[in-house]
Parts: structure tokens; sequence; C-alpha cells
């Protein structure tokens, strides 16, 4: 992926974020370097100086300008798309562990009736350890073979988007929803 | 969750008939609450059986059961490993039903059959009053 130079006219933020980004077959690497580059020169980049460089014949342009203000939303927007897919690539890497782990995690503790046990059992820990990259198969796990994940999910993204008075299937549905408005799942 | 599933983890209840459904169906009750979990306002946050037993007892379960009686009216069965509540078995109907965890409801069981490693023992009966 071509870096792209706070000078250079000619480019454009297709070409910055392009499309392949958020494709599952993107050069990790290259697009890491790239997205710390990103992250590091988006305010340089669309700050009143730079703006007068690098855009040109629109020299002066305010950087409280709608345009300005929307390509610094959509700049920070791509980033995060970018890191949500690099995300979901660090969590097929550990599929195979989370489904070995859950099945022996549900298997043990199906018949518990207290979540506060549950939720002890080694596997169900191992899965919380995996911190972030697990988000994506825990929605997964929760959408498909709904189970007590809540614990795991709070855990691993330091929030929860459930109603303080929801019920399970409820609690579901928000953290579904939620999963699903930040590209962790489909 | 299988039958066969049920019945590996609880081989006495192999060819019994464990379809029905039982109590609150919509709320995982165990504190705290919240979040996809309720208990009941005014009791303390947690699963010790006397913290069990107090709720119980204010839903009307008020008379104290030998396990060596046969119940006459709707019960309560409160499993305990230690001083920690673990299960529940309901009594209706002339047959003790339970909700295996997040699997099965069975019924027309005993509590004999509910005595696993992971419930430990029956710590108390409760009955509501007879009429």
């Amino acid at each position: 992926m071509p870096l792209f130079y706070k000078d250079d006219q000619s480019v454009k933020e297709e070409v910055w974020f392009p499309p392949k980004c958020r494709t599952e077959s993107f050069d990790r690497e290259a697009n890491g370097w790239n997205l710390r580059h990103t992250e590091l020169f988006v305010d340089d980049w669309t700050s009143e100086a730079s703006m007068v460089s690098w855009n040109g014949s629109q020299a002066g342009t305010s950087p409280q300008c709608d345009g300005l203000v929307e390509l610094k939303y959509h700049a920070r927007e791509d980033v995060a798309a970018c890191e949500i897919v690099a995300l979901r690539l660090g969590a097929e890497e550990l599929r195979a562990e989370f489904e070995a782990l859950s099945k022996k995690w549900y298997r043990d503790t199906r018949h518990l009736s207290v979540v506060s046990r549950k939720v002890v059992h080694p596997a169900y820990l191992r899965i919380i350890g995996m911190g972030e990259a697990a988000i994506p198969l825990l929605l997964e796990a929760l959408r498909d073979k709904p189970s007590h994940w809540f614990v795991a999910l709070r855990a691993t993204t330091n929030t929860d988007p459930s109603p303080v008075d929801s019920n399970p299937s409820e609690a579901r549905d928000a953290w579904l929803k939620w999963g699903r408005s930040l590209g962790y799942i489909d | 969750m299988a039958k066969s599933d049920v019945e590996r983890d609880f081989p006495a209840l192999i060819d019994k008939d464990y379809d029905h459904a039982l109590g609150d169906l919509h709320n995982w009750w165990e504190p705290p609450s919240g979040h996809g979990q309720y208990w009941p306002p005014g009791f303390a946050e947690d699963t010790t059986v006397q913290t069990v037993e107090e709720i119980i007892k204010v839903h009307g379960f008020t008379v104290e059961l030998s396990e060596e009686i046969a119940p006459e009216t709707e019960s309560i069965a409160i499993f305990a490993i230690g001083n920690e509540w673990t299960h529940f078995a309901k009594f209706s109907a002339g047959t003790w039903a339970s909700k295996l965890g997040e699997g099965h409801d069975v019924s027309r069981v005993s509590l004999n059959d509910l005595r696993i490693d992971m419930y430990g023992k029956v710590f108390k009966i409760l009955s509501r009053p007879k009429q």
C-alpha cells in the first residue's frame, strides 16, 4: 500500500485508505505500518498550515470548515475500520483454540446454575486472557450458541452496551447490535 | 443440548420424560442484579443459603420439610455446597422438576436423581403451607 505524502496534491483519500484495507487479504505488516503513520499525521495533514500546501488552490481554507472537519472525521473513521479488520484477522488465528476452550467450558459447566461458578473455569479464564482479539469470537459464540459470555465480553471490551435492567435475551441483543455497529461481526 | 448429554451427566434420568419448563423463563436469578442478571431488591447480593432461603420464604414457601417426607404442596429444594447455594428443584403437581443450568428442564425426577457433585446436597426443603 503506498504511503501518501503531505505535499502530494494528486493523492486522493481512496489511495490513502485503499479498499483492500477492508479485505482479509491485505498485507498486514505494510498496512500496520501505514496505519501507524496515518494516525501520527492525521492531525498534521488536516491542520490549517498543511491544508494550505496540500489543498493548493483552496489555500486559506479554515480548519473549521465543513470539508476539513469531514476529512478529519473520515480519516479517523477509516483508521478505526482498518484496526477492526486487523483485530478480526487476529481473531482468526485464535479461532481453533477458542473453539476447543469454549467446548470444554460448555461441557464442564452447562449444568451449573450459578454464573459466578461458570466463569472461573480455567477455559473461560484463558478466553478472557486472549484479550481484544477474542471479541469477534465471543460475539459469534453469543450469536450462534447463546451462553453466559457476558462476563468475558465485559472483560475484553471494557464496556457493557446492555441495559441495566435487561434479561439475558435482551442483553444478548444489545451486545450483538453493538458488535455489528463496530464491525466486530457481520 | 441433546437429551443424550443430559443423560450422560445425570444417569438417573435415562428414560424419564423431562420436557417441562420451570419457573421464571426470562430472567437469570443471580446477584449482582443488572446487565442480564436479576436479583430481587432488598436482599443481600450473595448466594449464601441464608439469603436464598429468605428470598424463597418471602415468596410463600415458609414450611420446612424433611427429605423423608413427600411434599403435599408446592415446594422448593435448595441444593448447596457448604454455605453456597448451587441449585434448585421444585415440587408441583405431584412431581419434582428442575432446570439444569442452561440446558434441559427436567421433570418427574426424584431429588436423588439430582445428587451430583456440582450441586452438592439438599440443604433445605421449603413448602407452601396447606390451605
